[in-house]
């Protein structure tokens, strides 16, 4: 069943038209890396998923329901989205941060059901935060604080989640990591992801599907092993880039 | 559990301000004689308390809660431990709008609306201007802030130089523009308490949201919060706030800055913790400020926002020190 | 034995007509010898010299140019300040500034001597420099007013001991009348409460002051710190004045606000509605009507005696 869709999706900002007929579909379960050259308007898509911009033609509904139909609200209990700033001047506690997640679930003065609490403590465990919980998240590493709004999205309790460069901040060590730890929640949480990476190797390495954008267009939407022909990897990201193999697994790499 | 501890706490420290505010006064009264005034006794004593002391207790104690209350309002939004009524120049355009209804011969029951409409376009010019973004937004504000308060003091002395007979209306204001709870009549805390408590309803139904702002209005809306009309929201808590502080005691600075922000570093972030503690904490902040107006030159009568700023001022400036990251 | 006798008679006569001149009640015969060039001391002991009769006085000071216009030298008064609006007359001299004096129209107007009150700002000063004759006259209390009649008419030409001792006759008359009566009723005068948090009113060394205390009342701030000092409401309260006393012009609070202050309502003057408003240009300032201003105030405080 497919859980989120982007049907035939053009929008903009201002005059400017980024994103040409666009169609993606992400179904639960799937990890959909969205990959592209600079300006591709990977971003820009992502914020049409998530009902940040409203699309000029074209829909996204979610488990068929058209997103530009439901309130805010309604709309953050389907669809999740990883923050890319996460910097406050506020001294929030990881917890206190986790549960902002539960905003749209909580009554009308913010009372906290037992369903609110038992959906902040498993994000934390499930993103190993529980020696954190107490600790004020501006006083976190990058990587640490990376979690902390990870948790908060899981915490959402939507079947989708979509997040933007989520290792961005990371040293490479725990880049793969958290891709992995990305990998296994959608597994276990039956969740339908779609994350844009600017690495095509940890796309390749934590994603069920590589959608390929240029210009605008999702000009290819496959797996992996697909998607690193060493043809359309050079029509679109130009000259300079060679396909290997290694450990049975294609990888892209930068050739001087 | 913590949270109500917190709250009783806060609360009990109001009361005992409160108490004391009600002790002292130019007249010395003991106080058996205090008490059985409270209780409805016939004599000048009685009258005094009744009249003149609890009204003005109450009247201090509405007006810091509300200020603090709207300085939590205004920092959770503009994500800015700096802001508040006074600073980001609020309350100097609900002072505006309400000399200029005073000028113009308004009665007593429209001045505090006039007061709510001034800090509502007030406030919503410095929304407009910090939504402008960038690392400037921040000096924007204040600057906004401070560039309006500047310009009411201006066309105020303007006002008072230029006309006799509107001089004569405004001398009356005089007093009460530099912050003054000193002449508080029960029909004016009656509207004021009124207005104070919608505002404050209003703030704590939108607390828990306020939270979700904390990664800017983007995240707010992803978490599921209407940022328009939640903005819109916040915003006319905020008016409705100030501009009830500002009717009552016309022009009083630092309660909105400094309560909730040191409140912050004793009780976390959280709004629905942080707004009810502000109200209370500014409630008794400037119940206490009130009675050292009273007392320190005595019997002189020092304006309580001349309290508020000498105390205000410096413990700002040590809360700055202390806090490792300040974002201008 | 004749000439003590002759001694005796002449001792007598010098003796009557010494007393008949003690107990006159007209104004002493005019001095035939000419009183001017004149050393005079002002009230800031400055030694002033007046070498001839002056003709073209300036007055800067509203209770100047009333005795100015009360020993009858109005005619040759040919500027005043703005507030000198006493008598009426007085109005239509030219202006010469409120309270920032305009110094070319004082130059201007070639005044032969410049009468002024007490200024902190360096006006006397300017005046002087300006080659101005200037006398300064600022009479605060009732006991101020027989001096400055004295010593305006010693600069003018003028008889102010006459009139100095007719004002002071009006007076002691209503103190005579006022000095045995059984109680002496609180008063507060108000001066301003235009600022609530800052009422203010007279006390000990101002003119009404003394009024009150001529009139046979006993002022609720008597023995504050200060001329003009500062009460709180709380302090009104409680002093529970007996009766109010405003002043009639367009400045001052009505009897009605007054009476509808918050709390004031347990105060005796307005239980017993005995605020009154008095003409302010007899409490305004200490001037040549100070009699009418005695009597004026006592009728407010001892009715029973001055029908």
């Amino acid at each position: 069943m497919t859980t989120l869709r982007a049907e035939a999706v053009t929008a903009g900002y201002g005059a400017r038209t980024v994103l040409h007929d666009c169609t993606l579909p992400i179904a639960q379960g799937e990890v959909v890396a969205i990959v592209g050259p600079n300006g591709a308007g990977k971003s820009t898509l992502l914020r049409v998923l998530s009902g940040l911009l409203r699309p000029r033609s074209g829909s996204v509904r979610v488990d068929g329901v058209d997103i530009a139909t439901l309130a805010r609200s309604e709309l953050a209990r389907s669809i999740a989205v990883v923050p890319q700033i996460f910097d406050t001047v506020f001294p929030f506690s990881v917890r206190e941060i986790v549960a902002l997640g539960r905003t749209a679930r909580l009554g009308m003065f913010g009372g906290a059901s037992r369903a609110d609490t038992v959906a902040v403590e498993r994000a934390i465990a499930d993103l190993d935060l529980l020696d954190l919980a107490s600790r004020r998240i501006d006083r976190l590493s990058g990587g640490e604080r990376q979690r902390a709004v990870l948790a908060m999205a899981l915490a959402q309790g939507a079947d989708v989640l979509l997040l933007d460069e989520p290792t961005v901040h990371l040293d490479p060590a725990h880049q793969v990591a958290m891709l992995r730890l990305i990998r296994e929640l959608a597994c276990t949480r039956g969740l339908a992801v779609a994350a844009v990476l600017h690495d095509l190797n940890l796309a390749a390495s934590m994603a069920t599907r590589l959608a390929v954008m240029a210009n605008g267009r999702v000009v290819c939407d496959a797996a992996p092993e697909t998607v690193f022909d060493p043809d359309l990897i050079r029509d679109v990201f130009g000259p300079g880039l060679t396909v290997l193999r290694h450990d049975g697994r294609p990888i892209v790499l930068a050739v001087p | 559990m913590r949270t109500l501890s917190i709250l009783a706490f806060l609360a009990a420290a109001l009361i005992v301000s409160a108490a004391a505010g009600i002790l002292v006064g130019a007249v010395a009264i003991g106080p058996s004689d205090v008490l059985a005034a409270l209780f409805g006794s016939n004599d000048v004593n009685g009258t005094i308390i009744r009249e003149l002391r609890l009204p003005r207790v109450l009247g201090a104690a509405l007006v810091g809660g509300s200020l603090a209350t709207a300085g939590a309002l205004l920092q959770g939004l503009l994500r800015n431990p700096l802001a508040d009524p006074f600073v980001t120049g609020t309350s100097a355009g609900a002072t505006l709008a309400a000399v200029g209804a005073i000028a113009l011969g308004a009665s007593a029951p429209i001045v505090p609306l006039a007061a709510f409409a001034g800090a509502l376009v007030a406030v919503t010019i410095v929304w407009r201007l910090a939504r402008l973004g960038g690392s400037t937004t921040v000096l924007t504000v204040l600057l906004a802030g401070v560039v309006l308060t500047s310009f009411v003091g201006a066309v105020v002395t303007f006002i008072l130089v230029s006309s006799d007979r509107l001089a004569l209306r405004l001398r009356a204001v005089l007093g009460w523009l530099q912050g003054g709870v000193s002449v508080i009549s029960w029909e004016e805390l009656a509207v004021a308490a009124v207005i104070v408590a919608a505002g404050l309803a209003f703030a704590l139904f939108l607390a828990h949201r306020l939270d979700a702002y904390a990664f800017g209005e983007e995240t707010a809306a992803t978490l599921g919060v209407d940022p328009d009309r939640t903005t819109t929201a916040v915003l006319a808590a905020t008016a409705l706030l100030s501009g009830a502080a500002v009717a009552l005691a016309g022009l009083v600075g630092f309660v909105g800055l400094v309560v909730p922000h040191a409140l912050r570093f004793a009780i976390g972030a959280t709004h629905r913790r942080l707004i009810p503690a502000s109200f209370f904490a500014g409630a008794a902040a400037l119940v206490l400020a009130d009675l050292g107006a009273r007392v320190l030159l005595s019997p002189a009568e020092l304006p309580v926002g001349a309290i508020t700023g000498l105390v205000g001022a410096p413990f700002f400036l040590a809360l700055l020190v202390r806090s490792r990251r300040v974002v201008v | 034995m004749r000439s003590r006798v002759f001694a005796f008679i002449v001792v007598l006569l010098l003796s009557i007509s010494a007393c008949g001149g003690a107990v006159s009640v007209s104004p002493s015969p005019s001095i035939t010898a000419s009183p001017f060039p004149a050393t005079l001391s002002d009230f800031q002991n400055r030694s002033v010299t007046i070498t001839s009769r002056p003709e073209r006085l300036v007055s800067i000071g509203p209770s100047i140019t009333a005795f100015l216009f009360a020993l009858g030298a109005g005619p040759r008064v040919v500027g005043v300040d703005d507030f000198s609006d006493e008598p009426a007359e007085a109005a239509t001299r030219d202006h010469v500034g409120g309270i920032k004096v305009n110094f070319e129209k004082v130059v201007a107007l070639k005044p032969d001597l410049v009468f002024s009150v007490k200024f902190s700002d360096g006006t006397i000063e300017k005046l002087q420099a300006a080659s101005l004759n200037v006398l300064v006259v600022d009479p605060q209390s009732v006991s101020d007013v027989a001096r400055t009649a004295t010593l305006l008419g010693r600069a003018v030409g003028a008889d102010g001991e006459g009139l100095a001792r007719s004002i002071q006759q009006r007076v002691d008359a209503v103190k005579t009348k006022t000095a045995n009566v059984a109680t002496r009723p609180r008063v507060y005068h108000e001066i301003d409460a235009s600022d609530p948090a800052k009422i203010f009113t007279v006390g000990p060394g101002s003119y009404i002051n003394d009024l009150i205390d001529i009139a046979g009342g006993v002022n609720i701030a008597a023995r504050a710190a200060s001329a003009y000092p500062q009460l709180s409401a709380e302090e009104i309260l409680r002093s529970d004045p007996e009766i109010i006393v405003l002043s009639a012009d367009a400045y001052s609070s009505k009897p009605g606000d007054v009476a509808a202050r918050q709390g004031w309502s347990i105060i005796g003057a307005v239980k017993n509605n005995r605020i009154f408003t008095i003409d302010p240009n007899l409490i305004n300032r200490p001037g040549p009507r100070v009699g009418e201003a005695a009597e004026a105030y006592a009728k407010l405080v001892h009715p029973e005696l001055f029908r």
